[in-house]
């Protein structure tokens, strides 16, 4: 990362030397300026040098010529000749040009003030980061909560840092508008489209625990250098405050999961400490509670099995639902949501409705099967609905058709259907109504069909549920309407072939 | 071993003479008219200084003055045995030989010339091994032992006899002298004895000047690398002129050029000869190294005042004709012409 040196040119170009005079090797202007030396003969240069030097310790010319010669050699990136801007000898203006070396004569009274002002003007950035510095040092001492310690950053550096996942998920701080996803493989600083990268490095060295970025607001080496070293700053604090989250995190699981456990055993005895320790980690027993248990079938690789409690959590918090929490529960997972009331119907139906959608937009090789409990009060009643919730689960996992979500209620009304299919007369009404539908290959149509209907004739969710495009479904409709002769908008209808479908056993194989 | 030089020789002699005298010591093109004259009747026999009596008396002849007038203004070259007659009767001596003062330019044809004219024998030798701006310049001079007693010729047939002077006057004094007088003067100075000559002079210079001469005729027509590779010198750059200043005073002249193939930029700074040359600022020759400049076309040797904008030229340093020692090498070397260089 070329934050370090300052372009000469933009020294020459300054208020200082605007009076004097070029005589070539402008092209040299890109040169970095490190330090601003007093030179006699050339053999004092160092690096980065911008030279200054009497014209009479430069005349005659040829001397001046093996002085540029020497300066270039030395990597100086310029020569400021003081005296009267009198032509110099063509030679040593065609060196200039040749070797890209800048050379200026300027006719100053006061080359002592002029040296120390020019030393000034080109550490100014340094003494301006150096303060920049301390202040950032001073302000985050103390500091040890992630976004206290990035806005007393933005504060100090007047610009919004955001901190990042090693994978480039925003934690805290503005999103990043990125056209493209951050080069973050190597742990070195950098610039990339437009933002200042540091990582936030542990104490293994090799790889980043997180990044932090910053929108550069300047192309100036200085400002650039700013950030950059204000970055360098805040990482150690941030990484302490990761450690202490991560450390709380771990703790905090081992208490919830023990409480859970604790809870769900005693039942209607829930003793007084539990209730206590519940308090403590947040979770209002006293109130109305609704569980939610989900089983994946389809056994997610590794990472994804990990991070799915926390997405699911996620989804339903984006549909309007804030779970207390999610644990661990037989071979899934048990989370719940509170409300101070009891939650009337149609709240509970549109929560059940927002949990199915939500499982169709999960990939369906997870073969998530959901099941949610009725609300009960109190820490008995958590450990109810958590037990309904798990038997619903199951209930919704003996289906065929996704998304395979079921309400506890549903146990009774499955018992219902049970019988009607069960019954010789709904059979023979089925297979006779149906029949039309079973000359497809495969019981497309039937397969269709019984989406349709389970799906509350909605031809778009019947369409995520078997996995076709929505179009293939209203085609397909059309042809049902068509063989058997009946209008789908009639609810009578509806209901008399929803019955007939769920009376004919099928093989399981959805249509797709 | 003594040998004879001729008419014959004359050609090559004042090519190397011209080379040797690094870009100054005035063009021999005039003189080598008058030696070609001088010689159609007469040879002369050039002993080396070993072979000199050890009684044996030498007075190195010359010219002295701005050798450009000699283009213009008629020199007598009884002028050269009318100043080492005079000479000789001050010193109250017959001398042996004639000795030539520098090997670099026309004074090495007009010590041919004034041993022709006083049928004399010619000593292979010179006191310079090159060509100096100045006659305290010779290597007897830097060693203590001075040119005067002296006389100086004039076209006029005015004749000056300088008894004795010191180091610092005597330059001004006889280049005041032979300015009155034309311009150009011949000189008779340096009454050495044998001895004298074998310890101080360059022995050999005259023999190598005409090698290098022939080396320069034979190969003249050859590609300029070629023609550089004969002459055994160093191509230091084949240069285009991009701008050139005069010498004015004690401040030298400078002359930049741009190499035609890689774009160096090369200096070339000088007084009446070239006194050093830098590549890129970085100096690659400089006095006592004879620098020559040849043009790259018509292979002639150029003068410090041929480099004109647009010329493009060979410059080489040519290997030392005889090497000067070195207890007196810093009196002759750049730093003597006020320049520091690495």
């Amino acid at each position: 990362m070329n934050l370090g040196m300052v372009p000469v040119g933009t020294l020459l170009d300054g208020p200082e030397l605007a009076a004097a005079r070029w005589h070539g090797g402008r092209e040299g202007a890109h040169r970095g300026v490190g330090d601003v030396r007093w030179v006699v003969d050339g053999r004092e240069a160092q690096p980065g040098d911008l030279a200054v030097t009497p014209a009479g310790a430069a005349a005659p010319g040829y001397r001046l010529d093996a002085l540029l010669r020497r300066l270039d050699d030395a990597g100086g990136c310029g020569l400021l000749l003081l005296g009267p801007g009198a032509d110099l000898a063509r030679s040593t203006v065609l060196l200039a040009e040749r070797l890209a070396f800048p050379v200026l004569t300027l006719d100053h009274p006061e080359p002592v003030r002029l040296l120390q002002r020019l030393t000034l003007e080109l550490h100014e950035p340094d003494s301006v980061r150096a303060t920049t510095m301390d202040h950032l040092l001073r302000t985050l001492a103390g500091l040890d909560d992630g976004a206290d310690i990035l806005d007393a950053a933005a504060r100090v550096l007047r610009a919004r840092p955001t901190l990042l996942t090693a994978s480039g998920t925003p934690i805290l701080g503005p999103v990043p508008e990125l056209e493209r996803l951050a080069q973050l493989e190597a742990t070195v600083a950098h610039i990339d489209q437009g933002y200042v990268w540091h990582p936030v490095v542990g104490r293994d060295r090799r790889s980043a625990e997180a990044w932090l970025a910053v929108p550069e607001d300047s192309t100036a080496p200085a400002r650039r250098g700013a950030l950059a070293a204000g970055l360098a700053v805040m990482a150690p604090f941030v990484l302490g405050w990761l450690s202490r989250e991560r450390l709380r995190a771990d703790r905090d699981a081992v208490q919830r999961r023990d409480l859970f456990s604790e809870i769900l055993a005693q039942g209607a005895a829930t003793s007084r400490s539990t209730v206590e320790r519940a308090l403590a980690v947040g979770w209002p027993l006293s109130t109305w509670h609704t569980a939610v248990h989900v089983l994946a079938h389809g056994t997610p690789a590794g990472s994804e099995r990990e991070e799915l409690p926390s997405l699911f959590v996620r989804e339903l918090r984006e549909g309007g639902w804030d779970s207390v929490d999610i644990q661990a529960s037989g071979d899934g997972w048990s989370l719940w949501i509170d409300s101070a009331k009891e939650p009337t119907t149609g709240s509970v139906r549109t929560f059940l409705g927002g949990v199915r959608r939500l499982c169709n937009r999960l990939p369906r090789q997870w073969e998530l099967s959901v099941g949610v409990g009725r609300s009960y009060e109190g820490a008995e009643g958590l450990a109810r609905t958590v037990g309904e919730a798990k038997d619903a689960a199951l209930l919704a996992a003996s289906h065929d058709a996704r998304p395979r979500v079921e309400h506890f209620d549903a146990l009774g009304v499955a018992r219902l259907l049970a019988t009607w299919q069960q019954s010789e007369v709904t059979r023979s009404f089925a297979e006779t109504v149906l029949a039309p539908l079973r000359e497809t290959p495969g019981d497309t149509l039937l397969a269709t069909l019984r989406a349709y209907l389970d799906h509350g004739a909605a031809p778009g969710e019947a369409a995520a549920a078997l996995g076709v495009h929505r179009n293939t479904v209203g085609l397909r409709l059309q042809q049902i309407r068509d063989r058997l002769g009946v209008d789908l908008s009639d609810p009578t209808l509806r209901l008399a072939l929803h019955i007939a479908v769920r009376s004919l056993p099928h093989d399981g194989a959805e249509a797709g | 071993m003594a040998w004879t030089l001729t008419r014959w020789d004359v050609r090559a002699l004042c090519a190397g003479a011209d080379l040797l005298g690094g870009g100054g010591g005035g063009d021999s093109e005039v003189v080598e008219q008058l030696l070609d004259a001088a010689l159609r009747d007469t040879e002369v026999t050039v002993l080396s200084a070993d072979e000199l009596p050890e009684d044996g008396y030498v007075i190195h002849a010359g010219a002295l003055g701005a050798p450009d007038v000699l283009r213009e203004l008629h020199f007598d070259p009884q002028d050269l045995a009318r100043a080492a007659t005079a000479l000789a009767t001050h010193q109250g001596v017959e001398p042996t030989a004639v000795g030539i003062i520098q090997v670099g330019g026309l004074n090495a044809p007009l010590g041919v010339l004034a041993a022709a004219l006083q049928g004399l024998p010619l000593v292979d030798g010179d006191l310079m091994g090159r060509a100096f701006p100045r006659v305290i310049h010779t290597r007897p001079a830097q060693r203590g032992l001075g040119p005067a007693p002296l006389a100086l010729a004039g076209p006029e047939g005015h004749l000056v006899v300088v008894h004795e002077s010191t180091q610092h006057t005597l330059d001004p004094l006889i280049t005041g002298i032979a300015a009155e007088m034309g311009g150009t003067v011949a000189i008779a100075c340096h009454a050495m004895t044998a001895p004298e000559v074998r310890e101080h002079g360059l022995p050999g210079t005259l023999s190598r000047c005409l090698e290098l001469g022939r080396a320069f005729l034979r190969a003249r027509t050859a590609g300029t690398h070629r023609l550089v590779e004969a002459l055994g010198a160093t191509l230091l750059c084949l240069a285009r002129v991009d701008d050139t200043v005069e010498a004015n005073g004690d401040a030298p002249g400078r002359t930049t050029l741009t190499s035609a193939d890689g774009g160096e930029v090369i200096r070339v700074d000088h007084v009446s000869e070239f006194l050093a040359v830098s590549v890129d600022g970085r100096s690659v020759a400089s006095v006592p190294t004879v620098v020559a400049a040849i043009d790259a076309y018509s292979h002639r040797v150029l003068h410090v005042g041929d480099l004109t904008v647009g010329h493009t030229v060979a410059l080489c340093s040519l290997p030392p004709v005889a090497p000067w020692p070195l207890e007196v090498l810093t009196k002759v070397d750049i730093s003597a012409f006020g320049f520091e260089v690495d």
